[in-house]
């Protein structure tokens, strides 16, 4: 016992010199959500096993599996923690990766070993999690070894091993009995022993008995990785978001009530107190319940810094990281989803992007520091992140080439050049000769894309050989705050996105002309634009002529502005994005909804769609 | 012998059981002179008209959206649903709030109709098949027809009524999740 804690320390001390100082909070940061979500990849592995156990041929729990793996070990490479978890990870996904090929079934010792190894992993990371990184103890490490061993001689040379692996397990079996009278160290053991298999097992049951980790544990106990967030069910916090907002309407309506009455509020000071203090709670409740799933997308910018620096370290290449637009505020949700998707493409565009070296980009005529910039932004009530980099673009000809010898499309296939680039998406293709433990398994576009999707985002490439390409993920906003422009057409009142509104103008006095009468372009600054009558392209019955009162919106997205006119403008606002549901989906030009003031609701204009239909396609 | 015996017989308890659970509690309401019903459990809750927000493009039987309690639902105008003849909204006028299921999903939908008369208790021996409607339209929506005395109540299967295609999401290409074709 004293031996071990020893060693710990040592081990304590010796990261510590090596690291500077100032990137120990951060660590620590980076490790809890690390554990944090390297459990959640766990807890999703154990359910795909569950499924791979009647059915070792489905493909779909089979790939998630083995992402899982991937991620977990990919993430781990970045860490400063003992390296036991990444190369159980890897070799299990090893194996992973033949029974994907076919060339192995996940059965009998395979499914076994990559059941302990994913249990392992588990005990790995608790390990990790109580002792800030710490090295797990020798049974651990030892087990951790059998497993490896095991998965190695699976994936190398079948299953002759497996009488030996059977005696093993008697034995451990064996330990298990004996042992599995003690209560207290299987109560928290549950997830595990719904599938208690021998080995691991058996060494959980040793562990609290001369658990050094446990023990060492009070020495460190002064930074714990500790988790100050409270994890909340998301239907209640809907849910109390809905109720503010209901209570916010009802709060405006009580006021209008008293101000529209009679009786003269001055002489009840009482009532206009209480009305007032009744306001100011309201407010600050509202502004609360706004902001209560919005959270910056700082901390995984921040992540993303990190790998970037560890992978250039890692690749030896020298590149600029940029980052942009980190205080961008995003759903929680999203933040959560986006970051694997996030780590995948950073890699990528450093690994691959990037030229291999300094020299070959002053030979091109770059400067010798590459560039990578990570820059989010509001785009007309979308969200958008972008990963750019200055390299030596995607080459359409060898990932078409490549498409072909892996057997993605047809010999004879003909694409286009942007279906070309989509194919980088498809699973299982990468164009990396070399298998390392940072790309080339063809996993990350493949998540990529996956994870977006998930979001009901969508993934763009650009790209120009030699100069390098661009990924932007785009993300519509689901209960995302915009600021929005309110304006009245006929009866309707209408949401137009803030940040898509260039100027407003009066419609008289400007400049119109019609082309064969029907339609209508505003010069705006030496600018032809063309005029959306909104009434005619959202399809509303009210299509009287246009009022000399109207006023001009100029509206911008993306290099295409339009100028739209509206009845009038009523004001700015703070609104919620709400979804309209499944009916309302498809209706092109609409973005969603938003509850105004009143209780009504308004519908927030997809400015994007109008302008597309504006410019006839 | 016996065999074709069991087979009528269990033949006969399939329908027997299928008319029995359609007896039950019913909101009942009107549109025009008809009567309708509605499955009580379907029903979240009756509430009168309120200012329904117009949605552009929208498909011509969703009158729009509404508030409902800081979640946004459609209203479906059932009278132009069924293309029945249209009517200026009286005080009488209600939204029916119900809970469908659309592709497996939970969804609230807002029903405009003419009135709500009441809650029926309808037994399922006074519940006939629904009719045959030659081949201009399709019985899918309807689930029986209930007797009484004095009226014939169509009992709706709400949702067929709500999933026709018409009304279906559809998928993949809304405006959200559309790429920029160009930049």
């Amino acid at each position: 016992m004293e031996t071990h804690l020893n060693q710990q320390t040592a081990v304590g001390l010796n990261e510590c010199a090596n690291d500077q100082i100032p990137d120990e909070a951060f660590d620590l940061e980076l490790l809890a959500a690390f554990i944090t979500e390297s459990e959640e990849q766990l807890e999703a592995a154990q359910e795909h096993l569950l499924v791979l156990e009647s059915e070792p041929q489905n493909a779909d729990a089979l790939n998630a599996l083995f992402r899982a793996c991937h991620t977990i070990k990919g993430n781990a490479g970045f860490m400063k923690i003992d390296p036991t978890l990444k190369h159980l990870a890897h070799d299990a996904e090893t194996v992973l990766s033949l029974c994907r090929a076919g060339d192995l079934c996940l059965s009998g010792q395979a499914f076994e070993l990559v059941l302990e190894s994913v249990s392992m992993l588990g005990v790995l990371l608790r390990a990790i999690s109580e002792s800030a990184g710490g090295t797990p103890s020798e049974d651990v490490a030892s087990c951790c070894k059998d497993i490896r061993d095991g998965l190695l001689l699976v994936a190398h040379g079948g299953n002759h091993n497996t009488a030996q692996a059977d005696e093993e397990q008697d034995s451990a079996q064996g330990e298990i009995t004996e042992n599995s009278t003690d209560p207290d160290f299987f109560g928290d053991q549950n997830a595990i022993d719904d599938m208690a298999f021998a080995t691991v097992t058996a060494t959980e049951a040793k562990l609290p008995k001369s658990s050094p980790i446990t023990d060492s544990d009070a020495s460190r106990s002064k930074n714990p990785v500790a988790n100050e967030t409270l994890r909340v069910d998301r239907n209640r916090l809907d849910q109390l978001v809905e109720l503010i907002g209901e209570l916010v309407i009802a709060e405006s309506m009580t006021q209008q009530d008293a101000q529209s009455s009679k009786t003269d509020l001055t002489a009840e000071p009482r009532k206009l107190r209480n009305l007032a203090q009744l306001n100011r709670i309201t407010r600050t409740l509202q502004e609360l319940s706004l902001s209560l799933r919005m959270v910056p997308l700082k901390s995984t910018f921040q992540k993303m810094n990190r790998v970037a620096r560890d992978l250039m370290r890692k690749v030896s290449k020298k590149v600029d990281f940029i980052i942009e637009g980190e205080n961008t505020e995003l759903d929680k949700t999203f933040v959560d989803e986006i970051g694997d998707p996030l780590m995948h493409m950073v890699r990528n565009a450093i690994d691959h992007g990037i030229e291999a070296s300094p020299e070959i980009r002053v030979a091109a005529g770059k400067p010798a520091v590459g560039k990578v910039v990570l820059r989010a932004f509001h785009q007309s009530g979308n969200i958008h992140i972008e990963i750019q980099d200055d390299g030596r673009g995607l080459n359409v000809d060898r990932i078409l080439a490549k498409a072909k010898q892996q057997k993605l499309i047809a010999e004879d296939a003909n694409l286009s050049e942007q279906e070309i680039l989509n194919l980088i998406f498809e699973p299982g293709f990468s164009t990396a000769e070399k298998v390392t433990d940072v790309s080339g398994r063809g996993v990350g576009m493949d998540v990529v894309r996956r994870n977006i999707q998930a979001l009901r985002g969508s993934i763009d490439i650009k790209t120009k050989e030699g100069e390098g390409s661009c990924f932007t993920i785009r993300m519509p906003l689901t209960l995302a705050i915009i600021n929005g422009l309110i304006v009245r057409v006929g009866d309707v009142r209408f949401v137009i996105p803030t940040l898509s509104v260039t100027e407003l103008m009066r419609l008289e006095g400007s400049k119109i002309s019609t082309i064969v009468e029907r339609y209508s372009i505003l010069t705006v600054r030496d600018q032809n634009v063309p005029l959306v009558r909104l009434d005619r392209i959202l399809g509303l019955h009210e299509s009287k002529e246009q009022s000399p009162k109207a006023i001009i919106v100029v509206v911008q997205e993306g290099p295409h502005s339009a100028a739209i006119s509206v009845d009038e403008v009523l004001g700015q606002q703070q609104v919620v994005i709400k979804q309209l549901g499944h009916y309302l989906q498809g209706c092109r030009g609409v973005a969603g909804g938003a509850i105004m003031p009143d209780g009504q609701v308004g519908i927030i204009l997809d400015i994007h769609g109008i302008i597309s239909q504006a410019r006839g396609n | 012998m016996s065999s074709t015996v069991l087979e009528n017989e269990s033949k006969t308890t399939g329908q027997a059981r299928k008319e029995e659970r359609l007896g039950g509690k019913y909101l009942t309401f009107r549109l025009g002179k008809e009567q309708f019903g509605l499955e009580i459990l379907k029903v979240r809750e009756i509430m009168g008209w309120v200012n329904v927000t117009p949605v552009p493009k929208a498909p011509p039987s969703v009158r729009g959206v509404i508030n409902l309690r800081g979640k946004i639902i459609p209203v479906i105008d059932l009278r132009r649903k069924f293309e029945m003849e249209q009517v200026p909204n009286t005080d009488r006028t209600c939204i029916i709030v119900v809970d469908v299921d659309v592709k497996g999903q939970s969804a609230d939908v807002g029903i405009l109709v003419d009135n709500v008369s009441e809650v029926l208790s309808i037994r399922s021996e006074d519940i006939g098949p629904p009719p045959s409607l030659g081949c201009e339209m399709d019985s899918s929506f309807i689930l029986g027809m209930a007797k009484s005395p004095n009226t014939v109540t169509i009992l709706l299967a709400i949702e067929n009524v709500l999933s026709d295609s018409e009304l279906e999401p559809i998928p993949a290409q809304s405006s959200l999740s559309e790429t920029p074709s160009e930049s």
